[in-house]
């Protein structure tokens, strides 16, 4: 055989080799990248979490003063909190524990509403406004979250990345979605 | 020339303007404004900035064209526009104002307008808002961009990058070195010259310290303070969070409605690829023009002639060529190339041609065309293709004579095409503009040829009908049926130089109400209206030829009693039911209420008498101007 093609195939296998790896080291660098911006995500939404779950027994506490005998929903608002403060944040659990944790929050405000002198408290309205601001934080920072693990669990699942983040041991994450009840307004237009 | 002499009048001004040019660099270069190591990423919103403000302080305290998308997107973010989007296509977005005004900053304010300008039937596609009028856009991005600056100022955020004091240590630097080389002037004239030495040493310091005065007045834009770094790093930090995902960029401007202001934020600080490839408020892409003209908005596109010397040409021009082109073309077939077939051939003897008695002489070289050689060919053919040139632009220039076309439609684009300028000037006199008019039929047509000379008979937005001719494409006549709506006035920033676009006084009285008084529509010259002074104003307005038709002036103080000394010396005086005075002159109708003097001149076939009726209704509003506070 010809020593010059040969040389010519070798130069050609390191030349691919080399365009592989520098490819393999970009989708790498990239998949780290987008799980980092998923991690820092996630703990935007956890800071607004904290400070849900920080306003919680005050709020509890205020609506007993005025509806002590609705136990029942009291109790589920605190149980509800006491798993989702100890689920581990990221997880499809903790994604349904603060699910449950939204919807008997729910629950309790619809109780105040049947209480004018609870809706008159000013504790009551101030902690329900911080209450509003923190979930409305929370919405955003779950929208960045969810933006972030699109953007992974796009890469991880895309060819030729899938390869090297099965190697790399890059998983898709979950969708941290709108419990049941926020689901129903949305209204759409023409 | 001694050494001497060589280091007075050269090196003197040298060493001077030198020394100068150091200390402005030296300025220049300690006044940058500085870099921000950005806070880190964070998704909380930072501080109240608008995204404008953002934006100037996002990109070392310059705006960029961001600024106005981003406002954009923040008004539809805070409920004062929706954005909506149709298909999948951002493309397809529209802008629909929601009625609300409230509590918005100049700028805003602005953009607002622009789309509450642009809007038909309550919606504008989100493409459409760029200009058609490139004067227009610049002014339009100049006055936002002033706005914008003045609110940053306000906030302590930034500040002029040369202060006025800075300004004035280099004016006065400027005008030592100049002495400087006045000095050298001086020298060299008094040995070379006997006498009239001082007017060229003036010449020499005059056009120096102008030059560096006007170097160091040159606005050289906004700095940092340290209140802006503060802010701006926060914004920052935002900016990278907002960076880290890759799927943000890519948002459409609709996503405002999930984003909020995230995304108005996202925009003015770079982050938002997708939003701010559609939104655009500058200079429109001529190609694809949006149009409204028919009730519905549609893009239409446009080619624009400019490579054949025929377009926007009278037919003299090809006439010309193609008789020109016929005699050089019979030239080469007729005399060049026969001649030369008879050298290259033998001579035929007329008994053996039977064709002879048709075209004797000239036909017999023709029968040896296969012994000619190629040069001679070549000669022939391309005498042959002038002639059928010549003959096709005689056929397209008669048809064009016999069949002049009719357009009619909406004007949608009109800008400067040809041009003459000359090394001293940097101004450019028109030759032909481009007319594209959109008769709401197709949604793909071709640019028109105006010549300057009746340039001025239409601009954009009016509806008209044009007489063209389609081979050269030049307009012949252009008659407008529907003036454009007036625009809103934007300020071009140079109210203390006394030049301004138009509609000042044109509250006073409307373009209606003189239409009605001169009996011919016109409209206002928004080029040579003035509004410098606070004591005098004037507006100009121009039939639909553009025409001077009349001119409306206020005036206040000791010109406006001078002005009426005028009229009363020059005219007879006319009943004031309300007014002090008024008087009827030739050239003028002027009249005074209290201290408010309104003069009405007439122009090209107007009579002042025509006016008289007016005056008192402007003196009226004049005077509830005068008592409105400022």
């Amino acid at each position: 055989m010809d020593s010059g093609l040969v040389v010519g195939v070798l130069a050609g296998l390191v030349l691919l080799v080399i365009v592989l790896l520098v490819a393999a080291v970009r989708g790498y660098n990239r998949l780290v990248r987008l799980r980092a911006q998923v991690r820092a995500s996630w703990a935007q939404v956890d800071v607004q979490l904290k400070r849900r779950h920080s306003v919680i027994p005050n709020l509890v506490e205020t609506v007993r003063g005025y509806a002590g005998h609705e136990r029942a929903t009291l109790e589920a608002v605190t149980a509800a909190r006491v798993a989702a403060t100890g689920t581990p944040g990221g997880t499809p659990a903790r994604v349904a524990a603060e699910g449950a944790l939204t919807r008997s929050l729910g629950r309790l405000f619809a109780i105040a509403e049947a209480y004018p002198q609870l809706r008159a408290s000013e504790n009551f309205v101030e902690l329900q406004r911080e209450l509003a601001g923190t979930e409305n934080q929370l919405a955003y920072a779950r929208q960045f979250y969810n933006s972030a693990v699109q953007s992974l669990n796009t890469a991880v699942q895309t060819l030729p990345v899938n390869i090297i983040a099965g190697l790399g041991g890059f998983r898709a994450e979950p969708y941290f979605e709108a419990a049941g009840d926020e689901r129903v307004d949305v209204a759409v237009r023409f | 020339m001694n050494s001497v002499d060589l280091a007075v009048e050269l090196g003197l001004p040298a060493v001077c303007l030198l020394g100068w040019a150091i200390v402005y660099w030296a300025a220049w270069l300690l006044t940058r404004p500085a870099d921000v190591a950005p806070a880190p990423a964070s998704m909380t919103l930072p501080g109240p900035e608008s995204p404008a403000v953002v934006n100037l302080l996002a990109n070392r305290w310059s705006l960029t064209v961001d600024a106005a998308e981003a406002t954009l997107l923040d008004l539809a973010a805070r409920g004062y526009l929706e954005l909506r989007q149709a298909g999948p296509d951002p493309r397809d977005s529209t802008v629909h104002p929601t009625g609300r005004t409230d509590g918005l900053t100049e700028y805003e304010r602005q953009v607002l307008d622009r789309v509450v300008e642009r809007a038909v039937g309550g919606l504008v596609p989100l493409t459409a808002l760029a200009f058609a009028d490139e004067k227009r856009a610049g002014l339009w991005a100049s006055s936002l961009r002033r706005a914008v600056i003045d609110e940053a100022r306000r906030l302590g955020l930034t500040r002029r990058r040369f202060p006025k004091g800075l300004v004035v240590a280099l004016s006065l630097l400027g005008a030592l070195a100049a002495l400087g080389v006045a000095a050298g002037s001086y020298h060299y004239l008094s040995r070379t010259q006997e006498d009239d030495r001082w007017g060229g040493v003036g010449a020499a310091f005059f056009v120096t310290i102008m030059v560096l005065f006007a170097i160091a007045r040159r606005n050289m834009g906004e700095r940092d303070t340290p209140l802006g770094r503060a802010v701006a790093a926060r914004w920052l930090g935002l900016r990278d969070w907002l960076a880290g995902h890759e799927a943000f960029a890519d948002l459409p401007p609709a996503a405002v409605t999930v984003w909020h202001r995230y995304l108005s934020y996202g925009a003015a600080l770079g982050a938002t690829r997708g939003a701010s490839e559609v939104i655009h408020l500058g200079l429109g892409d001529r190609s694809r023009i949006w149009s409204a003209y028919g009730g519905t908005w549609r893009q239409v596109g446009v080619s624009y002639p400019n490579t054949l010397p025929r377009y926007g040409q009278p037919l003299g021009w090809p006439f010309v060529r193609a008789v020109g082109a016929g005699w050089f073309g019979w030239a080469l077939v007729g005399i060049v190339g026969p001649a030369a077939a008879r050298q290259a051939s033998l001579p035929v003897d007329p008994a053996d041609d039977p064709l002879h008695f048709l075209f004797g002489q000239w036909f017999e070289p023709w029968r040896n065309l296969a012994e000619l050689d190629l040069i001679t060919l070549g000669i022939l053919l391309v005498g042959l293709a002038l002639l059928g040139y010549a003959t096709y632009t005689m056929i397209r220039v008669f048809a064009d004579v016999a069949s002049t076309v009719t357009v009619s439609g909406e004007v949608i684009w009109y800008q400067m095409w040809q041009y003459h300028s000359s090394d001293e000037s940097t101004d450019r006199t028109p030759i032909n503009y481009y007319l594209v008019i959109d008769d709401g039929r197709s949604d793909q047509t071709r640019a028109w040829i105006l010549p300057k000379e009746i340039s001025g008979q239409c601009e954009l937005g009016d509806v008209v009908t044009a007489q063209v001719r389609r081979w050269t494409r030049r307009v012949k006549q252009v008659t407008v049926l529907r003036a454009a709506t007036p625009a809103p006035e934007i300020a071009d920033g140079s109210s203390g130089t006394g030049t301004v676009a138009g509609g000042v006084a044109e509250p006073l009285l409307t373009a209606d109400e003189l239409s009605a008084a001169v009996g011919r529509q016109v409209r206002p010259d928004r080029t040579s209206s003035y509004r410098g002074d606070p004591r005098y104003t004037a507006a100009n307005f121009n039939d639909l030829t553009g025409t001077f038709t009349v001119s409306v002036s206020v005036i206040r103080g000791r010109a406006g009693r001078v002005l009426m000394v005028i009229g009363k010396g020059a005219g007879e005086p006319l009943p004031t039911p309300r007014g002090d005075e008024a008087y009827l002159a030739k050239d003028r109708v002027v009249g005074r209420r209290g201290d408010v003097v309104v003069m009405l001149a007439p122009g090209r076939n107007v009579a002042a008498t025509q006016l008289a009726g007016l005056l008192p209704l402007a003196l009226d509003r004049a005077a509830v101007q005068a008592a409105a506070p400022s």
